[in-house]
């Protein structure tokens, strides 16, 4: 068992070469891989906070990754197409700029999640996994019908949105901004964990009635948790869909949310580099069992029941020494 | 005249047919221990619950100080100085001493909504934790995590917990429980001291200790107070005396 | 819109609210009694009706799969217990959704591959093909009708089961304390056991029954899953008679939103919007009721909180 540190710088040098080599070998589906991974993993990362720290199950949170998917999407597409979104009582134009369209993306996210936590932390254990499952089914069935954005063709961006200074097209670019903001979730969410608020996050998980007796109101700790969640998976859903230059309702269905759910779990629930871990498994299943058989999810299930049976802690609670919170 | 610190006012609770409270009031004044007594069934725990928030009273009024906080939830009363242990130690199972007791103490402050600064190092409140553990002859065991502490040391532990709230009041629900004679003995010293630092509503079935420690006792009996006093009072009291029959415990 | 018309959508919707009802009957008696969540739940029903119709064409009997799909749903429910389901009744929530939902992928792909892409087809037996005519000028398929009438049938059935017999008496027992039948001696395994497999022999029988209306293929029964989670959310999470007054209200809610709201709207908006706005509303119905119920009811209608 090595230190959980070890494994981290490890995971980031192993994450790394693989655009490297893509670089080198001049394949670009390699780079893009990657950027897929980053990107799933600060989805994973998002709901890792409340999943993970927090302990309470959302199964909804690819409403957050595809209301943050739809925020760009809709930016975009606008702008692109030199048509405004309102236009009374104020002109309001799309922008293909991502430092506009990332915090945007994480803020229109972060306050459905405010919303829809507000409703759903009322209850708790299966009626809260149901709730918060109906809420992204809602948005999922909303973004089906409402045909002014693809309804369920979906939405096409055919550029990638502007960054200052880099080439966005160019994969290494577009790469590098996503890893530097994997690296910041991840940093943040070290930081909430470890402070007072991550405190009283994590023993409202163990112990809500002990946190209420010392004058800290469980819901309110939760509630902002789940805010938090929901606007890094926000931003998740944005750069996936500047990824693809696609966006559909199929980011909202509750199978995203499942895999979301996936990625925390084989890479290990209330480890910092859990999502990244998980979700680089993910891929690597997709892409050599995919490669392989038609039916690759079927293996996937197969070793999703082996993890969650035999392996709880997930990959890194195979490898890694126990940290002792949480 | 003196206001009582805590005054519970004609609380009355059912269930259904089952009387679980009925007209109790009991007023706790600065400086006393006020124990509560009764046998099996009485209704102390649903009494104690209808005190710190968790449970709602049919009718009465529960006044902390000036302020009424009947309806007050369980952390809001906990804000305002009502600090409570349990009779089945409530603790974070997986964070250490430490961090339990710093988890009372930035309750108490308010200071639950820092996302930056790591806990462990903040000199301040690690320093204001030490404190709260040596009052009670935990320090030496603050980097153990708390489920591998033994039975007394979880009660030690709840204790530091509600110290660290710098309360108004004490709401204890039977510290002694499961502890041997040797550790009834170091719990009573420890509720002596507490004294000083505000009162306390004592729930015990251990006699001895509520003979040693109260100023005032009052008697549960199927959800009434059935006698209120000092302890010679309450010894000498035929009704309690009856409520008690049996029992070698007088 | 004539009375006629509505009344049939009242029927329609009463005939998508019994087939709810059999799939949330198992899924609450499981949560109820095991308290265990159960996503797989919609595979049993893909499994039935892919096995109605395999046998249905093999034999040229409807009926004959029918009966095949209550059998093998039953029998992949049996085996399905016993490897996988009967470890995670001790765990929590987060392990047996997630345990559950690699049960699905499993059921997809395994389906995918003995049965390739391409739905399969139930034909309507000929006796039941055609309408019935009903007061009012109604006609109504004879098919959906029987399977309303199944559905009432099986309802009665099941109350029948729960307060009558002593294998009801049991399960009532094990939703309300699982520790202390095991010490009256119950034999809690086999009775698990059972339960999960009447679950699973009712999500069979509802997925056979639809797979005559609509296609069967991989993946019917999600919708179908989710749908009838929410019932049991609005009826209150371990209450059969919950699961059929939250199916039911789900049905009608569902199918007269879908009939009512475009018309409605039509009202004050251009056609084409009404359509666009009415269908988007329609489809979030469902989960506007069920958010609007666990406000009101945080436990469901007839839920108990001490799950």
């Amino acid at each position: 068992m090595i230190k959980e540190n070890y494994f981290n710088t490890i995971c980031i040098v192993l994450l790394l070469s693989v655009p490297f080599l893509g670089l080198i070998l001049d394949e670009p589906y390699y780079i893009t891989l990657a950027t897929k991974v980053v990107i799933l993993a600060i989805a994973g990362a998002g709901l890792n906070l409340v999943l993970g720290y927090g302990g309470f199950v959302s199964f909804g949170h690819a409403a957050f990754f595809g209301i943050g998917g739809y925020v760009s999407g809709i930016l975009a597409s606008h702008a692109l197409n030199y048509y405004p979104i309102i236009e009374w009582p104020f002109v309001i134009e799309g922008t293909t700029q991502m430092l506009i369209i990332l915090p945007l993306a994480m803020l229109v996210s972060g306050g459905f999640a405010l919303i829809i936590g507000m409703l759903c932390l009322r209850t708790s254990g299966v009626y809260f996994i149901m709730i918060t499952l109906a809420f992204a089914q809602m948005v999922y069935y909303f973004a089906i019908s409402w045909p002014a954005y693809g309804g369920e063709d979906g939405l096409s961006v055919y550029l990638r949105n502007n960054f200052p200074g880099l080439n966005t097209m160019n994969g290494i670019s577009f790469f590098s901004i996503c890893f530097v903001l994997l690296i910041i979730v991840l940093f943040i969410n070290a930081r909430i964990v470890n402070s007072n608020f991550g405190l009283a996050l994590q023993s409202a998980k163990q112990n809500p009635e002990r946190v209420a007796a010392v004058g800290i109101e469980p819901i309110k700790v939760q509630l902002i948790a789940f805010v938090i969640s929901g606007a890094i998976t926000g931003l998740a859903g944005a750069l996936y869909t500047d990824l693809n230059r696609f966006v559909s309702p199929s980011v909202l269905s509750w199978h995203t949310s499942g895999e979301i759910m996936v990625f925390v779990i084989l890479g290990g629930t209330a480890r910092l580099f859990g999502p990244l871990v998980g979700a680089a498994l993910f891929i690597i299943l997709e892409q050599f069992l995919g490669g392989v058989t038609e039916n690759w999810q079927f293996w996937l299930g197969f070793i999703l029941i082996i993890v969650v049976l035999f392996a709880k802690g997930g990959i890194i609670g195979m490898i890694a020494k126990e940290r002792h919170n949480g | 005249m003196v206001s009582p610190i805590l005054s519970i006012q004609k609380v009355s609770k059912k269930f259904g047919a089952v009387i679980a409270s009925e007209d109790v009031s009991i007023d706790l004044y600065q400086g006393e221990i006020h124990g509560l007594i009764g046998p099996n069934g009485a209704g102390k725990s649903t009494l104690i619950k209808q005190i710190s928030g968790e449970l709602k009273q049919d009718s009465g009024k529960i006044v902390l100080g000036e302020v009424e906080i009947s309806n007050h939830p369980v952390f809001a009363r906990a804000k305002m100085g009502l600090a409570r242990s349990f009779q089945v130690s409530s603790i974070i199972p997986n964070f250490t001493v430490l961090e339990n007791v710093i988890l009372a103490i930035q309750g108490n402050l308010g200071l639950t909504f820092k996302f930056w600064k790591p806990v462990s190092k903040n000199q301040e409140l690690i320093e204001a934790a030490h404190g709260y553990l040596d009052q009670v002859d935990l320090k030496m065991r603050m980097s153990v995590v708390a489920s591998e502490l033994s039975h007394g040391e979880r009660r030690k532990l709840e204790i530091s917990m509600a110290l660290a709230l710098e309360p108004k009041v004490f709401l204890l629900d039977e510290p002694m429980a499961g502890l041997g004679a040797a550790g009834s003995k170091v719990m009573t010293k420890q509720l002596a001291k507490l004294k000083s630092r505000a009162p306390i509503l004592l729930i015990e079935h251990d006699m001895d200790a509520i003979f040693a420690l109260a100023d005032r006792i009052s008697v549960l009996v199927y959800g009434r107070v059935i006698a209120s006093g000092t302890v010679d009072e309450i010894r000498n009291n035929a009704d309690v005396r009856q409520a008690y029959l049996g029992s070698d415990d007088l | 819109m004539s009375i006629s018309l509505f009344l049939e959508q009242v029927l329609n919707g009463l005939q998508f609210g019994v087939m709810l009802f059999l799939m949330s009957a198992g899924l609450t008696l499981v949560f109820g009694v095991m308290g265990l969540i159960n996503l797989a739940h919609g595979s049993l029903y893909m499994i039935g009706a892919f096995s109605a119709a395999a046998i249905a064409s093999w034999t040229g009997s409807f009926w004959l799969g029918l009966i095949a799909s209550l059998m093998a749903a039953a029998i992949a429910g049996v085996i399905v217990e016993i490897v996988i389901i009967r470890r995670l009744y001790k765990r929590d929530h987060l392990d047996q959704v997630l345990a559950t939902f690699a049960l699905i992928l499993l059921f997809s792909e395994a389906m995918r591959w003995i049965f390739g892409a391409f739905p399969l087809f139930l034909d309507v037996p000929d006796i039941l093909s055609g309408t019935l005519s009903l007061p009012l000028g109604i006609e109504y398929s004879k098919y959906r009708m029987m399977i309303i009438v199944v559905g009432i049938l099986t309802a009665i059935g099941l109350f029948a089961l729960i307060s009558k017999t002593k294998l009801g008496v049991r399960i009532r027992a094990g939703e309300s304390d699982r520790e202390m039948i095991a010490a009256l001696g119950v034999d809690i395994s086999k009775l698990y056991t059972l339960v999960f497999a009447l679950g699973a022999a009712l999500a069979g029988l509802a997925g056979a029954m639809v797979g005559a209306i609509q296609s069967v293929e991989v993946g019917m029964g999600e919708p179908v899953l989710i749908l009838a989670f929410v019932v049991i959310v609005i009826g209150g999470i371990g209450s059969i008679k919950g699961a059929l007054v939250g199916a039911i209200l789900v049905g009608l809610t569902d199918t007269m939103g879908r009939f009512l709201l475009p018309s409605f709207f039509k009202i004050f908006l251009s056609p084409s919007s009404a359509t666009d706005i009415g269908s988007a509303l329609a489809s979030m119905m469902i989960y506007i009721l069920m958010a609007a119920v666990l406000i009101w009811k945080p436990s469901g209608l007839f839920g108990n909180s001490a799950k």
